[in-house]
C-alpha cells in the first residue's frame, strides 16, 4: 500500500498557471477529493499523477520515491475516466484482461483475476458483453474493475460519476467508497460536486485558479472554511461586511466580542463575518434579545424550513429552522449562535 | 389560387411523391436496363422496344479475346498495387494530421485537393512530359503512379476522420493499463479506425480501377486496363461488346461498394451504436 505526495507542483500553459505550487499528501488507504469549479486545475493535477501531463516544476512521489520520470504505462496508478472509458471493440473480459495480458500472466490466472475484479464491482457474468450493451453505470463499474485488476498502488478517479443520472450517481458513489474501503487503496477523486466530495472523502482539497485553498476533512471544511471562496463554495454561507470598532466586531447590526486572534488587526479594518444558515436563530419579535429583522419567506423543504430574512443594515440573509419553530412571515429578531471572522479573505477566528 | 394548392390534398401529395420516386427510379434504371438488353442482343433495330433476337455470341467473343484477358490482368494488378502504395503513403499522413500539431497542418490537409483543382487532362499532359524524361511512359510503374494521384485525397481524408473519432481517453486508458505508445496504436487506435481505413481502401481501389484518362495517356498502347480498352471496343465493335464490357467493369465496383457499406455499418457498431 502506498502514500502519495505531491510536492510543489506547477503546470503553466503560456502565462496561465493551471496548477500553481500545489503540495498535498495522501496517507496510505485514504481517499482525497480534489474539489473545485471547472478550470481550477484539479484534473490537470490528477493527470500529472497519472503521467499524462508533465509538470513544469515539483515532484510526484509514491512512498517517497519520485515517479516523475516514468511514463504512464510504468506508473503504479490506475485511472478511471469521465467518459469513453471502455474500449468499444473489445468485450468486457478483454477490457479487464488487457493489462494482465500485457504482463504475460498465464491464462487461468488472468481468468481468475478478471472474475474476481468483476465480482468486486458487483457485475459477475458480463465477461462476453460488449461495452455498448452495458448501461452507463455498468460501464463505469467495469472501468473500475479494469483499473483495480492490475492492483495499482494509487487509484485515480476523474469525475467518474458526472455522466450518470442523479439516482445512479448516489448509488455508485456509495459503491465506489465501499469498494475503496474494502480494497484499502490510496485514492484521488476529482469532482466539482461538493456533496459528492463531502460524502466520500477522508480529506478534501478545495482548489481554485490552480491553488489549493484548503485541505481538510469534510467536517472541518464545513465548520471552519479557511477562505471566503471555500466558505461560499461549500454549503450556504451568509456574508456580512463590517469593521472592527470599540474592541468589538461590528457587522451590520451584529456585534461580537473581539477574539484574541483578531487583536493584530487594526481598528477600522474591513472584515467579513460568515454565518451558516443553521447558526442563525429566528425568534418572535417579543423576545427582544436579537437583531430586529423580518421574515420575507419561509419555504418548507421537507425536514426543515428555509427562511429568507430581510435584516436592516445587511440585506437578505438565509436561515434554516426546525419546522416545530412555526416561523411566520412578518417581523422577528435574529441572533447568530456562532459565526466566522474573515479578514483579507482568510479565516481569522470563529466568533 | 396558389400554385401549390395540390400540396394541401393528402391523396394528391402522395401521388406526386410516388410519381417523383418512379421518375427518379426510371432515370437511374433505364440506362442500366438498356445496357443489360444490349449485352444479350443479337438483332435490335428501330422501332422495337426490345431486341428482335438474343444470343450469347458476343459474351463468347469477349471472353475469348486476348486483349480483354490482358486488360483484366492489368486492371487487377495495378489497382491492388495502387491501393497498397496509397495506404503506405497516406495512412501515416492521416495519423499525423489527426494526432500531431505541426506548422502548416491545415495548409497541407487542404493542399491534397490540389490535384482535383485543375482539369485532369491538362495535369496528365504535364505529368506525361515529366514521365517521358524519367522513362516512365508505357510502363507498368508509370500507370501505377498516375492512378495513385486519384486515390490520395480519399486515402488521407477518410482515415484522418477515422483517427479523429478515436477518443484520446481510450488511448490514455491503454497507456494507464501498461501499454506503450506503439502497442496502444496497434491494439486500440488502429482497430477503432479500421472501418474508416477499409472504406478508404475500397474507394481508392475503385478509383484506380476506373481510372481511364491518365492510364490511357501513360499506358497506351502497351498497357491497357479495362476502362481504357473500353474506348477501343466501343469505337470498333458492335454495341453488345461495349454493353458486356460495361457490365464486367461494374461488377467489382458493385461488390466492393456493398462491402464498403457493410464496413461503414460495422464502424458504427464498433463505436457503440449496437442495438440502439
Amino acid at each position: 500500500m502506498a502514500r502519495l505526495d505531491l510536492v510543489d507542483l506547477v503546470k503553466r500553459y503560456g502565462s496561465l498557471h493551471a496548477v500553481n505550487h500545489v503540495t498535498l499528501s495522501v496517507p496510505d488507504g485514504h481517499l482525497l477529493c480534489l474539489l473545485g469549479p471547472s478550470g481550477c486545475g484539479k484534473t490537470t493535477t490528477l493527470r500529472m499523477i497519472g503521467g499524462f501531463i508533465t509538470p513544469d516544476e515539483g515532484d510526484v512521489r509514491i512512498d517517497g520515491v519520485s515517479i516523475l520520470k516514468e511514463p504512464p504505462e510504468r506508473r503504479p496508478t490506475g485511472m478511471v475516466f469521465q467518459r469513453y472509458t471502455l474500449w468499444p471493440h473489445m468485450d468486457v473480459w478483454h477490457n479487464v484482461a488487457f493489462g494482465l495480458e500485457l504482463r504475460h500472466k498465464p491464462r487461468n490466472e488472468v481468468d481468475r483475476a478478471v472474475r474476481a475484479a468483476l465480482d468486486l464491482v458487483g457485475l459477475p457474468g458480463v465477461e462476453r458483453r460488449y461495452p455498448s450493451q452495458l448501461s452507463g453505470g455498468q460501464q463505469q463499474r467495469v472501468a473500475l474493475a479494469r483499473a483495480l485488476v492490475l492492483e495499482p498502488r494509487i487509484l485515480l478517479l476523474d469525475e467518474p460519476l458526472s455522466n450518470l443520472d442523479a439516482q445512479l450517481r448516489l448509488r455508485m458513489r456509495d459503491e465506489i467508497t465501499a469498494i475503496q474501503r474494502r480494497v484499502g487503496i490510496t485514492t484521488v477523486f476529482v469532482t466539482h460536486d461538493q456533496e459528492e466530495a463531502l460524502s466520500i472523502a477522508d480529506q478534501i482539497a478545495v482548489m481554485q485558479s490552480g491553488v489549493v485553498e484548503q485541505l481538510a476533512s469534510p467536517s472541518e471544511l464545513y465548520a471552519r472554511p479557511a477562505t471566503l471562496f471555500v466558505a461560499t463554495f461549500i454549503g450556504t454561507m451568509n456574508l456580512v461586511e463590517g469593521t472592527l470598532q470599540d474592541g468589538q466586531v461590528a457587522a451590520g447590526p451584529f456585534r461580537f466580542a473581539l477574539p484574541p486572534e483578531a487583536r493584530r488587526l487594526s481598528a477600522g479594518a474591513p472584515i467579513v463575518v460568515g454565518i451558516r444558515p443553521e447558526d442563525l436563530a429566528v425568534c418572535s419579535s417579543s423576545e427582544s434579545s436579537g437583531v430586529p429583522a423580518s421574515v420575507t419567506q419561509a419555504t418548507d423543504l421537507g425536514h426543515y424550513l428555509r427562511v429568507t430574512l430581510d435584516v436592516p443594515g445587511t440585506g437578505t440573509m438565509v436561515a434554516f429552522a426546525q419546522k416545530s419553530e412555526r416561523i411566520a412571515v412578518g417581523s422577528c429578531t435574529v441572533c447568530a449562535r456562532s459565526a466566522l471572522l474573515y479578514a483579507d479573505d482568510r479565516l481569522v477566528a470563529p466568533l | 389560387m396558389s400554385l401549390t394548392w395540390f400540396m394541401g390534398v393528402p391523396a394528391l401529395r402522395r401521388a406526386l411523391g410516388t410519381i417523383l420516386v418512379l421518375a427518379l427510379g426510371a432515370y437511374l434504371l433505364f440506362p442500366l436496363a438498356t445496357l443489360v438488353l444490349w449485352a444479350f442482343a443479337e438483332v435490335w433495330r428501330f422501332p422495337n422496344v426490345v431486341p428482335q433476337e438474343y444470343s450469347l455470341r458476343w459474351w463468347d467473343w469477349v471472353f475469348h479475346n486476348g486483349d480483354v484477358g490482358q486488360a483484366v490482368y492489368y486492371s487487377f494488378t495495378t489497382a491492388p498495387i495502387v491501393t497498397l502504395l496509397s495506404a503506405a503513403i497516406c495512412l501515416p499522413a492521416a495519423y499525423s494530421f489527426s494526432r500531431l500539431r505541426f506548422p502548416g497542418r491545415r495548409f497541407f490537409f487542404i493542399a491534397l485537393l490540389a490535384a482535383n483543382a485543375f482539369p485532369k487532362f491538362g495535369l496528365y499532359i504535364s505529368i506525361a512530359t515529366l514521365f517521358y524524361q524519367l522513362d516512365l511512359m508505357n510502363t507498368f510503374q508509370g500507370v501505377v503512379l498516375i492512378q495513385l494521384i486519384n486515390t490520395l485525397v480519399v486515402m488521407t481524408w477518410i482515415p484522418t476522420a477515422g483517427f479523429d473519432a478515436v477518443a484520446r481517453e481510450l488511448e490514455e486508458a491503454a497507456r494507464d493499463a501498461g501499454a506503450g505508445p506503439l502497442r496502444v496504436f496497434w491494439r486500440i487506435t488502429l482497430p477503432l479506425a479500421m472501418p474508416a481505413i477499409i472504406v478508404a481502401g475500397i474507394l481508392a481501389f475503385l478509383a484506380a480501377l476506373d481510372e481511364a484518362q491518365g492510364t490511357f495517356l501513360v499506358g497506351a498502347p502497351r498497357i491497357l486496363t479495362m476502362p481504357v480498352l473500353m474506348y477501343v471496343l466501343v469505337a470498333n465493335y458492335p454495341e453488345p461488346v461495349g454493353a458486356i464490357f460495361s457490365i464486367l467493369l461494374s461488377l467489382p465496383s458493385l461488390v466492393l461498394l456493398l462491402l464498403a457499406r457493410r464496413f461503414l455499418l460495422a464502424g458504427y457498431l464498433a463505436a457503440g451504436f449496437r442495438g440502439r
